[in-house]
């Protein structure tokens, strides 16, 4: 029978071939030859539908007799092929691969946040445009009280709107609608841009970023406050951080504080980051004022709390020893890159 | 302020190093750099009234050094006559609470000797004669801003009252000022005298022919004078002082003092009493013993607490077994008006660095909120494909806003008192700041991939509406390259977060020469994708070509599905066929795709377009589909996908008179 001979020559001339497979990629070609979807094999079941049931039948068992010595012959090829030898120089440049890298400042805000869900705050998102009476009267600082001048202001072109509108000065205008918001106990933070009606230099922008954080029950105090604000700087900066206060002044804090960290770059002995003193002024904090509490509708004598807020600018600066904050709140690749 | 340290020593006796003074000031008062003449202290603002001053700073200097501080004895030799003989004070504002007044007669004045010349220069005064700068001497020392005037010029009576509209005051230095009629002024029955607390007139001028004198000492409101030194722009050392509170005890004590000075150097008479005289009400408070510790987790011994409060002459008045005191609080400490700040005083001279740590827990569960969560999937998502992030100022400049005026329908956001015309609106659009962006790296990058997620805002009938923006650039040579790969980022960012999408093509945002809105199924409208026009290229000097896509946040993120479902594959496999053909340009793949879906062929799981272009002949283009035919259950045979195949191209032929290539 002619498809008996067929399958014979077909088999003789694979044996013959998989003798003579040099590498992976002939033995490849010769799978997809004889054992392939477009293979005389797999077209087989077409070639014998015709045939009596006899014919069927012994034709079928030198079929599949050939078809497993096939795949024996692949199988055993395939554990003979070995590695060609291949040049490579180990010293070639590679391919350039680029690596698409976040903002160092958005890096930071992730940063911070998980470092205060740690330690047990909120993390939330405030307005940048807000009232004068958020950014300013809430906080205890009334029209026409020296306070204000600490805060240069952006003001929004009014529109006909009776209320005065402004690019928030600081973040702490997050803290009465948040409370009134989420109501007590609450430990929350805010963090973002901040805008100033102030030159640029290279310590200076007039947008910069800062972080605001409150908490507030029935007992918190300012030992609470230390201890957030010393695990928060050693998390920030991954070393162990003396924590400084000393009296501060902000409207809407009583007592106020000012917290100075122990210089991270001298170890406290002096050095031009701390001008000899060996601490770094890093934040403002305090008890919040019994007038801010009550601007959120709280009562003195039951709820009390602290704030503190930071300049972030500032502690990415000094960690990644950026001098110039203008190159921070840019969009150069080169810098990107690098972080 | 600056205080010279031979000042200082005046007050507080004995041996002092006031390099150490200036270590524990820092730590519990005020930040002070230390100079070997001088101090550099930073004067709290809400301590002004008691402290910024040669005084109040020794006092405070005794109290954290624990060392006797000395007080100058105040002593004046009156006559037998009257002080309201000479003139009367007519108070007619609230706007002043407290007007002094006395007078001095015989005055011998003169040129300052050269200590007071020293004096007043280092404290920032011009030396003007022998009266006025020992009333600048009182000044520094005790911290009340003192005023005097030439008896002798004043017509009348002295009235402290509120200006008329339109009246004139002439300054000492000549310069006229045309009142609004809301300043407090010092006058007498014809002129303005002084713009009271902040500077005085030439009409009662003291020069050194000055014989009598009329000595004022007064508590004005400290925002009116705030309000009015802004208002006029005159800033003085008066003023300064007055915005920040002066104190009454210490404007009463330095009136006498001056009154001292003045009999003492220049031999004057002091008829007796005091023009407008009141007693200063001592200040009491009730405190909690307990409020400390509550406040700051200090635990103080009844001791140690009752030591501090003498050390800061606060004088128990009453106090019971509970912890409740009746306190008398130093009457210049103006700053002393709740629990509050006594619990402040208490502990920073207890030292705010014995406070110790404590662990607080969360008393309720804490969270990120949604919008800042969204954010960060987002960015990993964009950086994953390879894309930086960016960022950039939140203002931008006329020009970028009437570029990037999308429709003439945005009522832009302005800035009333902008720092340049480069920062005067809020964005509303991320796009024109990343443009600049652009500019910044194409020296050093020939292909900038950037993103920026950040605020935006506008009004919406007047009212200021805020949201996030997402823009994503390509800035390349190739147009085309651009335009796939933002339709590539698109298609797969969308995708990742489970929304359905698709681009209408529209040109009326004019800083595009391409532009499409994408639109969700509802309608709504996500954002833009274009390229940047060539004319808006140059003016940014841009050499790239670029693209864009803008996409509103507050609306992608109310869509997005981010709780995802695992879906299982088919574990047969797939039979994948492309299928190429001509067509006229107006077809819309939209139109193919749903055509082919009414053929209702069940194995036929996904329908692609994955190549198109344009041939030279006019109006035709050709499309590459790409079917995969798949069932769950069993393995297809090449026969039915072929059966399938034809009945699609035949479809297509027929009904879109395509041609198959």
């Amino acid at each position: 029978m002619r498809l008996i001979e067929d399958l014979k020559k077909i088999f003789q001339e694979a044996e013959k071939e998989f003798q003579e497979v040099k590498n992976e990629k002939e033995l490849q070609q010769l799978r997809i030859k004889y054992l392939g979807r477009k293979s005389y094999l797999s077209n087989f079941s077409n070639l014998i539908k015709n045939l009596s049931v006899e014919d069927k039948k012994e034709i079928g068992k030198l079929y599949n007799d050939i078809k497993e010595k096939l795949e024996n012959l692949y199988q055993t090829n395939r554990n003979l092929v070995k590695d060609e030898k291949i040049k490579f120089d180990f010293d070639d440049p590679g391919e350039e691969v680029k690596i698409a890298k976040q903002h160092l400042i958005t890096q930071t805000f992730e940063k911070v946040t998980r470092i205060f869900l740690e330690i047990g705050f909120s993390v939330l998102d405030f307005n940048q445009i807000v009232s004068e009476k958020e950014n300013f009267d809430y906080l205890n600082i009334p029209v026409n009280h020296p306070a204000r001048d600490l805060w240069d202001t952006l003001w929004v072109k009014n529109k006909k709107s009776s209320e005065r509108y402004l690019f928030r000065t600081h973040t702490s205008c997050f803290q009465v609608p948040i409370i009134k918001k989420f109501g007590v106990p609450i430990r929350a933070i805010v963090y973002g841009k901040v805008f100033r009606y102030e030159a640029t230099d290279r310590t200076h922008d007039f947008e910069f970023l800062q972080l605001d954080g409150i908490s507030i029950s029935e007992d918190t105090h300012l030992g609470n406050l230390k201890y957030v604000i010393r695990s928060f700087f050693e998390l920030f900066f991954d070393k162990e951080i003396t924590v400084r206060l000393r009296p501060g002044y902000f409207p809407f804090v009583e007592p106020g504080l000012e917290v100075d960290i122990g210089c991270i770059f001298c170890n406290q002995k002096g050095c031009q980051v701390c001008r000899d003193s060996g601490f770094i002024e890093v934040a403002g904090a305090g008890m919040i004022h019994p007038f801010v509490l009550k601007s959120s509708g709280l009562d003195k004598k039951k709820y009390q709390g602290y704030a503190f807020g930071f300049g972030l600018d500032r502690l990415i600066m000094l960690k990644h020893g950026i001098s110039d904050i203008r190159i921070l709140h840019s969009s150069d690749l080169r810098f990107i890159k690098q972080f | 302020m600056r205080f010279r340290v031979k000042d200082l020593k005046n007050y507080l006796p004995g041996k002092i190093d006031f390099k150490k003074v200036s270590k524990i000031l820092t730590l519990k008062s005020f930040e002070t750099v230390y100079y070997p003449d001088f101090l550099e202290v930073d004067i709290l603002p809400n301590r002004y009234p008691d402290s910024a001053s040669i005084v109040g700073l020794s006092k405070e200097i005794a109290v954290v050094l624990n060392k006797k501080f000395k007080e100058p004895s105040i002593r004046i030799k009156e006559n037998s006559k009257k002080v309201e003989d000479y003139l009367k004070i007519i108070k007619q504002t609230g706007e002043c609470s407290f007007y002094f007044g006395k007078v001095l007669l015989n005055i011998k004045n003169q040129d300052s000797p050269k200590w007071l010349k020293e004096f007043v220069n280092f404290y920032g005064f011009n030396s003007i004669n022998f009266l006025v700068d020992l009333s600048n001497f009182v000044m520094v020392e005790y911290g009340a801003p003192l005023h005097l005037f030439d008896l002798d010029k004043i017509k009348g009576n002295v009235y402290v009252r509120i200006a008329k509209k339109g009246e004139k005051f002439i300054s000492l230095e000549n310069k006229v000022y045309f009142l609004e009629g809301s300043e407090i002024v010092i006058a007498d029955n014809e002129k303005i005298l002084a713009l009271a607390g902040i500077k005085g007139s030439k009409t009662a001028e003291v020069t050194i022919e000055t014989k009598n004198v009329l000595l004022e000492a007064a508590v004005f409101n400290a925002y009116k004078i705030y309000e009015i030194s802004r208002k006029l722009r005159i800033k003085t050392e008066a003023s300064f002082r007055f915005e920040r509170r002066v104190s009454p005890f210490l404007s009463l004590k330095s009136l006498a003092r001056l009154c001292q000075l003045i009999q003492n150097y220049l031999k004057a008479e002091v008829p007796k009493g005091i023009l407008g005289y009141q007693k200063i009400e001592d200040k009491v408070l009730y405190f909690d013993f307990k409020k400390i510790e509550k406040f700051s987790g200090v635990v103080l011994k009844v001791k140690e607490f009752e030591s501090i409060l003498q050390l800061l002459s606060i004088k128990i008045v009453k106090k019971d077994k509970l912890g409740l005191y009746k306190l008398k609080i130093p009457p210049e400490r103006l700053d002393i008006e709740s629990e509050e700040d006594l619990v402040e005083e208490i502990i920073r001279i207890y030292g705010l660095n014995n406070i110790s740590e404590k662990y607080e827990f969360s008393k309720k569960e804490v969270f990120v909120d949604k919008n800042l969560d969204f954010h960060s999937y987002l960015r990993r998502i964009l950086i994953s494909m390879g894309i930086d992030e960016g960022y950039n100022y939140n203002f931008c400049s006329f020009k970028d806003i009437n570029y990037f005026n999308l429709k003439n329908d945005v009522d832009f956001i302005e800035v009333f008192n902008p720092l340049s015309e480069n920062f005067k609106y809020f964005n509303f659009s991320l796009i024109p700041n990343l443009l600049k962006s652009v500019y910044l790296n194409q020296f050093n990058f020939s292909e900038i991939k950037l993103f920026q997620i950040d605020k935006t805002a506008s009004f919406k009938n007047g009212k200021i509406i805020e949201g996030y923006k997402l823009a994503i650039l390509y800035a390349y040579k190739d147009q085309q390259k651009i335009l796939k790969y933002l339709k590539g980022i698109l298609i797969s960012l969308f995708d990742n977060l489970g929304v359905n999408f698709s681009l209408e093509e529209n040109s009326f945002f004019k800083m595009f020469s391409l532009s499409a809105v994408i639109v969700s199924k509802e309608k709504l409208h996500f954002g833009i994708f274009g390229l940047i026009s060539k004319d808006i290229l140059k003016s940014y000097l841009i050499d790239l070509n670029v693209g864009v896509l803008e996409i509103d946040l507050e609306i992608l993120s109310k869509k997005a599905k981010l709780a995802k479902r695992f879906m299982a594959w088919s574990t047969f496999p797939s039979i994948i066929r492309d299928l190429s053909f001509l067509l006229e340009e107006k077809i819309t793949f939209k139109e193919i795709f749903e055509n082919l879906l009414s053929l209702k062929i069940e194995t036929l799981q996904q329908i692609k377009l994955i190549d198109v272009y344009f041939p030279k002949e006019a109006n035709l283009k050709s499309f590459t589909l790409r079917l995969v035919f798949n069932h769950p259950q069993r393995n297809l045979k090449d026969e039915e996908v072929d059966n399938h195949l034809s009945k699609i191209s035949d479809f297509l032929v027929k009904k879109f008179k395509v041609v198959l290539r």
